[in-house]
Protein backbone atom coordinates (compact mmCIF):
# COMPACT_ATOMS: atom_id res chain seq x y z
CA UNK A 1 0.00 0.00 0.00
CA UNK A 2 1.29 3.09 -1.24
CA UNK A 3 1.64 6.22 0.95
CA UNK A 4 2.94 9.21 2.27
CA UNK A 5 4.84 8.86 5.27
CA UNK A 6 7.80 9.65 4.10
CA UNK A 7 6.94 13.59 2.67
CA UNK A 8 4.73 14.12 6.09
CA UNK A 9 7.64 13.50 8.00
CA UNK A 10 10.49 15.59 6.04
CA UNK A 11 7.89 18.17 6.07
CA UNK A 12 8.55 18.03 9.59
CA UNK A 13 12.25 17.10 9.61
CA UNK A 14 11.56 14.17 11.49
CA UNK A 15 13.89 11.29 11.46
CA UNK A 16 12.20 7.88 11.21
CA UNK A 17 13.44 7.47 14.83
CA UNK A 18 11.77 10.69 15.87
CA UNK A 19 8.38 9.42 14.12
CA UNK A 20 8.71 6.15 15.87
CA UNK A 21 8.73 8.01 19.25
CA UNK A 22 5.79 9.79 18.42
CA UNK A 23 3.88 6.22 17.20
CA UNK A 24 4.88 4.10 19.86
CA UNK A 25 6.69 1.64 17.27
CA UNK A 26 10.07 0.68 16.53
CA UNK A 27 12.27 2.76 13.83
CA UNK A 28 12.38 -0.47 11.56
CA UNK A 29 8.28 -0.10 11.31
CA UNK A 30 8.48 3.00 10.47
CA UNK A 31 10.73 2.19 8.17
CA UNK A 32 8.95 -1.26 7.07
CA UNK A 33 5.68 1.19 6.80
CA UNK A 34 7.87 3.99 4.74
CA UNK A 35 8.85 1.66 1.89
CA UNK A 36 5.53 -0.80 1.57
CA UNK A 37 6.92 -3.45 3.26
CA UNK A 38 4.15 -3.33 6.09
CA UNK A 39 0.79 -2.36 6.40
CA UNK A 40 0.29 -1.02 9.66
CA UNK A 41 -2.96 -2.16 11.62
CA UNK A 42 -6.22 0.06 11.99
CA UNK A 43 -4.96 1.52 15.47
CA UNK A 44 -1.38 2.44 14.42
CA UNK A 45 -3.09 4.17 10.99
CA UNK A 46 -5.55 6.04 13.30
CA UNK A 47 -2.62 7.26 15.33
CA UNK A 48 -0.60 8.28 12.13
CA UNK A 49 -3.95 10.03 10.81
CA UNK A 50 -4.35 11.68 14.36
CA UNK A 51 -0.41 12.90 14.59
CA UNK A 52 -0.60 14.80 11.44
CA UNK A 53 -3.89 15.72 11.60
CA UNK A 54 -4.92 14.61 8.03
CA UNK A 55 -7.53 11.67 7.03
CA UNK A 56 -6.39 8.11 6.54
CA UNK A 57 -7.28 8.53 2.58
CA UNK A 58 -4.71 11.84 2.53
CA UNK A 59 -2.04 9.93 3.71
CA UNK A 60 -2.44 5.91 2.79
CA UNK A 61 -3.50 5.01 -0.86
CA UNK A 62 -4.62 1.16 -1.20
CA UNK A 63 -5.04 1.54 -5.43
CA UNK A 64 -2.15 -0.04 -6.84
CA UNK B 1 -3.90 -20.39 -6.80
CA UNK B 2 -7.22 -22.47 -5.40
CA UNK B 3 -7.19 -20.50 -2.63
CA UNK B 4 -7.59 -17.04 -4.48
CA UNK B 5 -10.72 -18.75 -6.76
CA UNK B 6 -12.47 -19.03 -3.37
CA UNK B 7 -14.70 -16.60 -1.57
CA UNK B 8 -13.53 -15.26 1.07
CA UNK B 9 -16.67 -17.01 3.36
CA UNK B 10 -15.24 -20.03 1.87
CA UNK B 11 -11.64 -19.70 2.49
CA UNK B 12 -13.01 -18.88 6.48
CA UNK B 13 -15.27 -21.91 6.57
CA UNK B 14 -12.43 -23.80 5.30
CA UNK B 15 -9.65 -23.03 8.05
CA UNK B 16 -12.41 -23.66 10.26
CA UNK B 17 -12.89 -27.37 8.97
CA UNK B 18 -9.06 -27.97 8.79
CA UNK B 19 -8.23 -26.85 12.59
CA UNK B 20 -11.46 -28.73 13.41
CA UNK B 21 -9.90 -31.85 12.23
CA UNK B 22 -6.72 -31.34 13.10
CA UNK B 23 -8.10 -30.94 16.79
CA UNK B 24 -9.99 -34.11 16.69
CA UNK B 25 -6.94 -35.68 15.07
CA UNK B 26 -4.86 -34.69 17.55
CA UNK B 27 -6.67 -35.69 20.15
CA UNK B 28 -7.90 -39.47 18.63
CA UNK B 29 -3.68 -39.55 17.37
CA UNK B 30 -2.49 -38.89 21.14
CA UNK B 31 -4.76 -41.44 22.61
CA UNK B 32 -4.27 -44.13 19.89
CA UNK B 33 -0.31 -43.75 20.11
CA UNK B 34 -1.01 -44.62 23.95
CA UNK B 35 -2.13 -47.78 22.37
CA UNK B 36 1.27 -48.49 20.60
CA UNK B 37 4.17 -50.17 22.96
CA UNK B 38 6.59 -49.57 21.03
CA UNK B 39 6.21 -45.54 21.78
CA UNK B 40 5.12 -46.22 25.23
CA UNK B 41 7.26 -46.19 28.00
CA UNK B 42 7.33 -49.72 29.67
CA UNK B 43 6.13 -48.55 33.07
CA UNK B 44 4.03 -46.01 31.76
CA UNK B 45 0.28 -46.26 33.19
CA UNK B 46 -2.44 -47.74 30.89
CA UNK B 47 -3.02 -46.20 27.58
CA UNK B 48 -6.21 -44.77 28.22
CA UNK B 49 -4.96 -43.12 31.32
CA UNK B 50 -1.70 -41.82 29.25
CA UNK B 51 -3.54 -40.55 26.48
CA UNK B 52 -6.36 -38.70 28.24
CA UNK B 53 -4.01 -37.39 30.32
CA UNK B 54 -1.78 -35.88 27.26
CA UNK B 55 -4.86 -34.44 25.41
CA UNK B 56 -5.80 -32.33 28.78
CA UNK B 57 -2.04 -31.37 28.88
CA UNK B 58 -2.72 -30.29 25.53
CA UNK B 59 -5.46 -28.70 26.50
CA UNK B 60 -4.07 -26.47 29.35
CA UNK B 61 -0.90 -25.74 27.61
CA UNK B 62 -2.67 -24.92 24.40
CA UNK B 63 -5.30 -22.15 26.13
CA UNK B 64 -3.06 -20.67 28.54
CA UNK B 65 -0.33 -19.90 25.36
CA UNK B 66 -3.71 -18.58 23.84
CA UNK B 67 -3.81 -15.62 26.65
CA UNK B 68 -0.31 -15.57 26.66
CA UNK B 69 -0.29 -14.64 22.72
CA UNK B 70 -2.99 -12.45 23.25
CA UNK B 71 -1.02 -10.43 25.72
CA UNK B 72 1.47 -10.72 23.74
CA UNK B 73 0.21 -8.92 20.83
CA UNK B 74 -1.03 -6.61 22.89
CA UNK B 75 1.87 -5.57 24.27
CA UNK B 76 4.69 -6.28 21.84
CA UNK B 77 5.28 -3.79 19.15
CA UNK B 78 2.55 -4.70 15.93
CA UNK B 79 5.46 -4.91 13.07
CA UNK B 80 7.61 -7.72 15.68
CA UNK B 81 4.94 -9.16 16.26
CA UNK B 82 3.43 -9.85 12.59
CA UNK B 83 7.07 -10.69 11.75
CA UNK B 84 7.13 -13.32 14.40
CA UNK B 85 3.88 -15.21 14.00
CA UNK B 86 4.37 -15.26 10.27
CA UNK B 87 7.30 -17.04 10.70
CA UNK B 88 5.97 -19.17 13.27
CA UNK B 89 3.22 -20.08 10.72
CA UNK B 90 6.91 -20.79 8.20
CA UNK B 91 8.06 -22.96 11.04
CA UNK B 92 4.94 -24.72 11.66
CA UNK B 93 4.22 -26.07 8.38
CA UNK B 94 8.01 -26.59 7.05
CA UNK B 95 7.99 -28.68 10.27
CA UNK B 96 4.67 -30.87 9.64
CA UNK B 97 5.75 -31.28 5.67
CA UNK B 98 9.59 -32.58 6.29
CA UNK B 99 8.46 -34.59 9.23
CA UNK B 100 5.91 -36.06 7.05
CA UNK B 101 8.73 -36.70 4.27
CA UNK B 102 11.52 -37.90 7.01
CA UNK B 103 9.01 -40.48 8.55
CA UNK B 104 7.58 -41.86 5.53
CA UNK B 105 8.82 -45.05 4.53
CA UNK B 106 9.18 -44.24 0.77
CA UNK B 107 10.26 -41.20 1.03
CA UNK B 108 13.61 -40.51 3.58
CA UNK B 109 13.24 -42.50 6.12
CA UNK B 110 14.78 -45.67 4.22
CA UNK B 111 17.68 -43.60 3.77
CA UNK B 112 17.74 -41.09 6.91
CA UNK B 113 16.45 -43.20 9.39
CA UNK B 114 13.72 -41.75 11.65
CA UNK B 115 14.07 -38.55 13.42
CA UNK B 116 14.47 -37.57 16.94
CA UNK B 117 12.48 -35.29 18.93
CA UNK B 118 15.34 -33.21 19.24
CA UNK B 119 15.76 -33.09 15.59
CA UNK B 120 12.37 -32.30 14.82
CA UNK B 121 12.64 -29.58 17.91
CA UNK B 122 15.46 -28.05 15.81
CA UNK B 123 14.06 -28.28 12.78
CA UNK B 124 10.66 -25.82 14.09
CA UNK B 125 13.06 -23.49 15.67
CA UNK B 126 15.72 -23.55 12.21
CA UNK B 127 12.50 -23.02 10.10
CA UNK B 128 11.16 -20.23 12.51
CA UNK B 129 14.51 -17.93 11.90
CA UNK B 130 14.45 -18.95 8.46
CA UNK B 131 10.39 -17.38 8.39
CA UNK B 132 11.64 -14.37 10.30
CA UNK B 133 14.63 -13.43 8.94
CA UNK B 134 12.48 -13.39 5.21
CA UNK B 135 10.20 -11.49 6.36
CA UNK B 136 12.47 -9.19 7.94
CA UNK B 137 14.11 -8.05 5.28
CA UNK B 138 11.48 -8.39 2.31
CA UNK B 139 8.67 -7.58 4.51
CA UNK B 140 5.09 -8.83 5.07
CA UNK B 141 2.78 -6.66 2.80
CA UNK B 142 3.61 -8.11 -0.52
Amino acid sequence: MKNRLKVLRAERDWSQADLAVHLDVSRQAVNAIETGKHDPSLPLTFRISRLFGMPIEEIFDDRT
Amino acid sequence: MFLSKMSRDSQMRLADINFGLMGAFGMIGVIADSFDSTQTLANAPNPWLTGISVSILMLIVGFTFTRIAILDRNQSEEYTFQILSSGAVVSVMTTLVVTFAWTSDFLLSRWLGEPSSSQILALLLGSWSIGYFTYRFKGIAE
